[in-house]
């Protein structure tokens, strides 16, 4: 997959959430009925969404981005990305929840700006396809910290397990992914610059009662 | 009906804490004040002043008491939040204890904040909700509040009290939810104390669990505060190939590059730190008086180019930036235009003592260089009798222009004068400003007065090496050791001062026992007088081997 292919996919996206912001907000307007503004401001949330990623993909792709590695509490940036995405849960009536367990004072080492990125990436797309809940777990092991994004839908179709996920940017067919629309082929081309970026990062599937995907954050040095 | 608030789970506490807060929103464009402010009333916040630009912030912060800032970054005409807010921390129109948020819509912000000097307490992506900014809101006032009590006492100087507070929240409980941020203030305190062996005990503690820059840096600091130039800027160029956001580690370093009589290795240092973060005017300032006694003339004019187009509105820039900037183009032949920016400092200062000697001095050294010895000396007497009959607070460069007209209209005991008003903060680090001074008499063509200055300044060295040994001898090394080092620092190719501070340290292992700190100072005065003298490199090498043998210590030298 080359870098032109997934700008263009990912303008598509922007093209396709622009045009249904202005039929819905056309149609508030000729009927003088607001119900549909939530709506609105999904589409628009998405397309800065997508406006974002492709500023940072042209960033990685000029190779003008430095990692920008600190400590956060990890429980605040799960709470500022469920926070960003609420607008489109509400708008889909999908509840979010975040387990952190024991590890709510964990201290995360990241780039705060890429693990947002991801993280609300997830979040979109597991809300997605999600029947009413979103559910975030975080669970610690000696060096690495795995954060799992989970729905409660269908689950992933069985060949997608056939994939090596370990490296999804480096896969040589991503656009299996990109093809069913679930939006993570943006997701893994963040997670591999963030990796190139300093911070080793992977990214496995699992199903577990619907679709989950575990982002594994290594804290070493 | 239940509340926004109480739907988000605010408790009843918090909500009455927050709701009672005066905030201001800083925004150039009027509807997105608007909804910010409805956004805000939705969050019960209703107590909200507003300003359209850094200028009415400013009136805003000057007269009313402001809990809470929400800045947008861009604010138009060229400037932007971050500088805002430096400024406003500088003229403390707000402080510590103020909340300031910055709005963005880029999220690459995250990247100018932590180049910042100041980092505001968080910053808010655009777009969001009244749930998002209220959130934020909450963190940043929690988190403040945690830390009010150590930095109230900070502010205080009070270096001792805060150490202890740092220690209550640390070990109380609830455990305290910023316990990295305590050890940083308590780090900064420690170093106040200079309590330099419970510092680099306290960073050493934070870095075996925390790779974190603040910590490395602190490490460095110790080093330069204990003399031990090498260690320091080896460490510094480690934190800034790591972590290049980390621009105190790129300051300190061009600072310890200065002490070491490095001023090319200082300059471009600074050069790097501010093409990181290329807002801050005072930087700017210490990059272009580095770049102008490099000789790096088109830098220096450049970068004092910048400083009074962009940076003009900064508590930082004064006359002396058009003075240095009027000079540097004077020494490339541009007399016309460095007489254009003399004119513009009274201009844009206004006339008063400071712009009225500057503009005077300015004159008097172009119609010197232009051969016009009589309009030279005109300007002079003015700038003289002006100085003379107000007295005013100059900066550096100002005093320095006028001392070099003094003696090129052979002026002497007012120059002598003038460099009296010279800031003294340390004889021993200001290497700038001595070779300031240096190049300020070669102008003037009188080099041997800046000799003999540069003499006195030796002979005052010496004189505190002499009271090292002295109290050395008396085993007094707690007074000897700082002395001793500084002394080293003056002059760091003095192989005598060098040797004594070696053998104070050795002296101290002696009989106070070995300790890895002694043992690194040691290794280092010894690698540093190498380059001076391999002989009396390797003298010292072999005492300290055999001091090692007589106390068993196994280390290797």
């Amino acid at each position: 997959m080359t870098f032109h292919a997934l700008f263009a996919s990912g303008v598509h996206d922007v093209k396709n959430h622009l045009n249904s912001a202005i039929m819905h907000l056309n149609e508030a307007y000729a009927t003088n009925n607001t119900s549909r503004l939530p709506e609105v401001a999904n589409h628009c949330y998405e397309l800065a969404t997508r406006l974002d990623q492709l500023l940072l993909m042209y960033k990685f792709q000029e190779s003008n981005y430095r990692a920008n590695l600190d400590y956060y509490p990890l429980a605040d940036l799960i709470n500022d990305a469920m926070l960003e995405c609420k607008p489109i849960l509400d708008a889909k009536k999908v509840a979010i929840e975040a387990n952190l367990g024991e590890e709510e004072d964990l201290l995360i080492r990241t780039d705060r700006q890429l693990l947002s990125i991801m993280l609300n990436n997830l979040i979109y797309n597991a809300a997605i396809w999600a029947k009413s809940k979103v559910s975030i777990s975080v669970n610690r092991h000696q060096n690495a910290i795995d954060l799992a994004v989970s729905d409660d839908g269908d689950g992933f179709p069985d060949f997608m397990f056939e994939i090596d996920f370990t490296r999804l940017h480096k896969n040589e067919n991503p656009r299996l992914l990109m093809d069913l629309g679930t939006g993570l082929y943006l997701c893994a081309f963040s997670a591999g610059a963030l990796t190139d970026a300093g911070t080793p990062c992977r990214i496995s599937l699992n199903n577990r009662n619907g679709a989950s995907v575990t982002l594994t954050i290594d804290q070493q040095g | 009906m239940a509340s926004f608030l109480d739907e988000l789970g605010v408790s009843a506490p918090m909500k009455n804490l927050i709701q009672d807060k005066t905030l201001l929103i800083i925004d150039d464009i009027p509807d997105a004040r608007q909804t910010l402010r409805n956004m805000l009333s939705v969050c019960d916040l209703k107590k909200i002043k507003e300003a359209g630009s850094a200028i009415e912030a400013v009136k805003v912060l000057e007269s009313h008491k402001i809990d809470i800032v929400l800045s947008d970054y861009n604010l138009g005409g060229g400037r932007d939040g971050q500088q805002l807010y430096e400024e406003l921390m500088e003229r403390k129109l707000v402080n510590e204890s103020t909340i300031y948020l910055m709005i963005t819509g880029e999220r690459s912000y995250e990247s100018v904040v932590r180049a910042a000097e100041l980092a505001p307490d968080d910053y808010v992506l655009k777009p969001f909700t009244p749930a998002v900014i209220y959130s934020r809101i909450e963190r940043a006032f929690i988190k403040k509040s945690s830390l009010l009590p150590v930095i109230s006492l900070m502010l205080e100087g009070r270096w001792e009290d805060a150490v202890t507070e740092c220690n209550r929240q640390l070990t109380g409980t609830p455990k305290p939810r910023h316990p990295l941020e305590l050890f940083r203030l308590k780090g900064d305190c420690l170093l106040k104390l200079n309590r330099t062996d419970d510092a680099q005990s306290l960073f050493e503690q934070v870095l075996a669990s925390y790779k974190l820059p603040w910590a490395e840096y602190g490490i460095a600091r110790i080093a330069r505060m204990r003399g031990q130039l090498l260690v320091a800027a080896t460490k510094l160029q480690q934190i800034v190939k790591e972590s290049p956001y980390f621009i105190k580690a790129r300051d300190e370093l061009a600072d310890v590059y200065e002490e070491m009589g490095e001023l090319d290795k200082s300059e471009l240092v600074l050069e790097k730190a501010n093409e990181v973060s290329p807002n801050n005017v005072r930087r700017q300032k210490k990059l272009a008086k580095a770049a102008f006694l490099t000789g790096k003339l088109d830098l220096a004019e450049k970068v004092l180019g910048n400083i009074v187009d962009n940076g003009r509105f900064s508590i930082s820039h004064d006359a002396s930036d058009y003075s240095l900037l009027s000079k540097t183009m004077s020494m490339q032949g541009k007399t016309e235009e460095a007489m254009g920016k003399l004119n513009e400092a009274v201009k844009f200062f206004g006339e008063n003592g400071q712009t009225r000697i500057t503009k005077l001095a300015g004159q008097a050294n172009l119609y010197f260089g232009a051969g016009k010895k009589d309009k030279s000396l005109e300007a002079f007497k003015k700038a003289k009798q002006a100085y003379l009959e107000e007295e005013p607070d100059l900066p550096e460069q100002i005093l320095l222009d006028l001392a070099e007209i003094a003696v090129k209209h052979d002026d002497i005991d007012f120059c002598h004068k003038l460099l009296d008003r010279l800031p003294k903060g340390d004889a021993f680090n200001g290497l700038a400003q001595a070779k300031m001074l240096m190049s300020m008499f070669e102008r003037a063509g009188r080099a041997d007065l800046a000799e003999g200055m540069v003499t006195a300044g030796k002979k005052e060295v010496l004189a505190l090496n002499d009271r090292a040994v002295l109290s050395a001898r008396d085993k007094n090394y707690d007074e000897a050791l700082p002395i001793i080092r500084k002394a080293a620092q003056a002059v760091p190719d003095d192989i005598r001062i060098l040797a004594n501070m070696v053998k104070v340290l050795m002296a101290m292992v002696r009989d106070r026992g070995w300790s890895e700190t002694l043992h690194t100072e040691i290794l280092e005065g010894i690698e540093m007088a190498g380059l001076v003298s391999k002989t009396t490199q390797q003298e010292l090498k072999t005492v300290y081997e055999k001091l090692l043998q007589s106390i068993k210590q196994d280390v290797p030298v």
